[in-house]
């Protein structure tokens, strides 16, 4: 399903010459260097890598977290890296999601509330917005936890209720940062099949960073990094030349 | 964001630590309650001065009197200087006062000429003083202009002795009414020979020129019954006031002849000034002074005990306002620590799009909400510390609501006045000292980087 949309679509996400420097103390540590990539719209990309390969310092460049050093990071036509901080809210809600490894859902807000959280900082009405929380939980199998609130659910529900909060804005892309590390091997496979789902539904961006390598077989593209550098970038199998 | 969801984001955000929620508005309620409560009790101690320097006497009338003899010559006190005065700012009301001074007068009545007053205070006034000077009357209506129009002071009545009566008993015992004991009403006044007010009256004025005594009547108008009011003058009391210029021509025509005409007009002997309000007294009264006259009016005793006063109220709003000082501490201690907590919390709604101005609001907002429902609380508070105050300033005890309303709406009586401003602008002050003490916190709470959603615990 996922390879018919690949043959057609953009590039959505280019990386150039990018390069990150820590300041530790009084010694310069190279995070990332001679970063390139390009990653089309609609694919799956895992960037697999060790602990401290780097990897989820390229997931802060890509998603504008932080600002690289050197170089230059777009998401369609807009460099990211080089956006004001007031812009970057507006462009998070209009056109990125957030899954994170530890779920992150808000403690006081229901499963509702939470997945329906990015509408309303859009200023989206009460009653619309959770229309449409209620419908993606549905989705996502929790229809009878949809006034739960997180401490009352178990991390895979929970990361069920993250999933359906970074797709309520139809972004263009989620990026996923191990987001089944603290999950056992069945939810893993569940959550991964779910997030697949709604990915290819609209044609988004999924972007996965893990140092799982079973993970590398839900993905389109696997980029693995070693100490800050791409040692390999394989589409479909093949090398990629980007 | 939508400004209701921003409203439901805060109230969730402060239950959520409702501790930490209730002990921080108790400091802005005990900081603001401090402040209402002090300038309260400056407020109801200017009150009961205020009220104490009014039974003096009224404090927008000032006493004109001509210099003494042996003083700098200043023009006599004639209409050019009522004219003068009338045209000073703030002034609203002038009136010579005059008075029988050296001429005897005696008033008599009924039928035969049977009750005689044989010495009475007589004062004559412009028609319309009694109006704007605030006598009070009794019974009857004010001076009318008609000849022999007069007003009657309370006690006139009893001025009278009854010729038909055997000396030592041929006047009415007044002594009751003087005889009180302590905390007792007055005892009932004693019923005069005749009422003044409906029987016949006649001013006698009485003149010895040459060896020869000499009378002339004049029939008196009585109009009304005036209150007793030493403040304002014997005439309210046993004496009688009438106009002005009657009482002038009343006094030439007993002097005619006598040395006392010899001498050269000197005048009115005293002129009354009323002014607006208090705070115009001192200005118009230094003019008059300035132009030689000697003045005289509350002035003097007020403005010393106002200051007085005024010193006490900012001590006592200095105490009160260190207190709010600590719980604006308090609200900054607050915050930081909760953003100290949330600091991750911050990061996630960045990380999924909120707007810097919504975090910078969501934050003020919390501050603001802890000042605001802690200047709700101190106001309830306040409301009740300052009854209790009063309940017991009054050594009353309390028998019923309306004894209660009476004690708490009676103005110089009270030890602590909290009036509508000082609640309006304790309500306003709580919500800036909150917002004040937010801005720091919330400044805080905008630099925190969506990073911090991605940073493992």
């Amino acid at each position: 399903m996922s390879e018919k949309q690949d043959s057609r679509s953009k590039p959505l996400i280019r990386v150039r010459d990018l390069r990150k420097v820590y300041a530790v103390g009084e010694e310069r540590v190279v995070a990332l260097d001679k970063i390139n990539l390009t990653i089309m719209q609609g694919e799956t990309c895992c960037i697999f890598g060790t602990s401290g390969s780097g990897k989820s310092t390229l997931l802060n460049q890509l998603a504008g977290m932080e600002k690289p050093s050197v170089g230059d990071v777009f998401i369609g036509n807009s460099a990211i890296s080089r956006m004001p901080e007031a812009d970057l809210a507006i462009f998070r809600q209009r056109y990125l999601g957030f899954i994170f490894q530890s779920y992150n859902l808000l403690p006081q807000l229901t499963a509702v509330e939470n997945v329906a959280l990015p509408l309303a900082f859009r200023g989206i009405e009460k009653h619309v917005r959770n229309r449409m929380a209620v419908e993606l939980l549905k989705r996502v199998g929790l229809r009878h936890r949809l006034t739960h609130y997180p401490g009352q659910m178990s991390g895979g529900q929970q990361q069920r209720v993250g999933i359906a909060r970074a797709f309520i804005n139809r972004p263009k892309v989620v990026f996923a940062d191990e987001p089944t590390g603290n999950l056992d091997t069945r939810t893993t496979g569940e959550v991964l099949h779910m997030m697949k789902e709604f990915a290819a539904e609209f044609n988004e961006t999924l972007i996965l960073v893990t140092h799982d390598p079973g993970i590398q077989t839900y993905a389109d593209r696997v980029v693995t990094l070693r100490d800050g550098v791409v040692i390999s970038n394989i589409k479909g199998g093949q090398p990629d030349e980007a | 964001m939508k400004k209701l969801d921003l409203m439901a984001m805060c109230r969730q955000n402060l239950m959520r630590r409702k501790g930490r929620t209730f002990l921080t508005v108790l400091g802005v309620m005990i900081g603001a309650c401090a402040i209402i409560i002090m300038v309260s009790i400056g407020i109801g101690m200017k009150e009961s001065q205020e009220k104490m320097l009014s039974e003096m006497g009224d404090l927008t009338i000032i006493n004109v009197n001509p210099p003494p003899a042996n003083m700098k010559k200043v023009p006599a006190m004639d209409a050019n200087l009522l004219r003068t005065i009338r045209g000073m700012p703030g002034v609203v009301f002038v009136t010579p006062k005059l008075t029988a001074e050296d001429v005897t007068l005696k008033v008599v009545a009924g039928k035969d000429k049977r009750y005689v007053c044989d010495y009475v205070t007589v004062v004559g006034m412009q028609r319309n003083a009694p109006v704007k000077l605030g006598y009070k009357l009794i019974e009857g209506g004010q001076l009318k202009e008609r000849k022999g129009s007069v007003l009657l002071g309370e006690n006139f009545a009893y001025l009278f002795r009854d010729t038909k009566r055997p000396e030592g008993r041929n006047m009415v015992d007044t002594s009751s009414m003087y005889m009180m004991e302590e905390g007792q009403q007055a005892a009932e006044t004693p019923t005069p020979y005749f009422d003044p007010l409906k029987t016949p009256l006649e001013l006698v004025v009485e003149t010895t020129v040459n060896g020869k005594t000499q009378t002339k009547s004049y029939p008196l108008k009585p109009e009304g019954k005036l209150k007793e009011d030493y403040a304002k003058g014997g005439e309210t009391a046993d004496g009688m006031l009438l106009f002005d210029e009657e009482l002038s021509r009343i006094l030439t025509e007993a002097r005619r002849g006598t040395e006392a005409a010899n001498r050269k007009s000197k005048g009115y002997p005293q002129v009354i000034v009323k002014v607006k309000d208090v705070s115009r007294v001192a200005e118009v009264e230094n003019q008059i002074k300035q132009m030689g006259y000697v003045t005289n009016s509350m002035e003097s005793i007020r403005k010393p005990m106002e200051k007085e006063a005024q010193e006490k109220q900012m001590m006592l709003g200095g105490l009160g306002a260190i207190s709010l000082l600590v719980a604006a501490l308090g609200i900054t201690n607050t915050m930081i620590m909760s953003i100290s907590e949330r600091t991750r919390e911050i990061g996630i709604m960045k990380a999924l799009g909120c707007k810097i101005d919504d975090i910078r609001t969501l934050f003020l907002l919390e501050a603001g909400s802890i000042g605001l429902i802690g200047g709700f609380a101190a106001i309830a508070t306040s409301l009740l510390i300052s009854s209790i105050l009063n309940v017991v300033q009054s050594k009353k005890t309390l028998e019923s609501v309306e004894q209660l309303m009476q004690i708490l709406t009676t103005p110089g009586s009270r030890m602590s006045v909290i009036p509508l401003w000082l609640i309006g602008f304790s309500l306003v002050f709580s919500v800036f000292i909150g917002l004040f003490s937010g801005f720091h916190p919330a400044n805080k709470a905008v630099r925190i980087p969506a990073l911090e959603a991605i940073k493992s615990e």
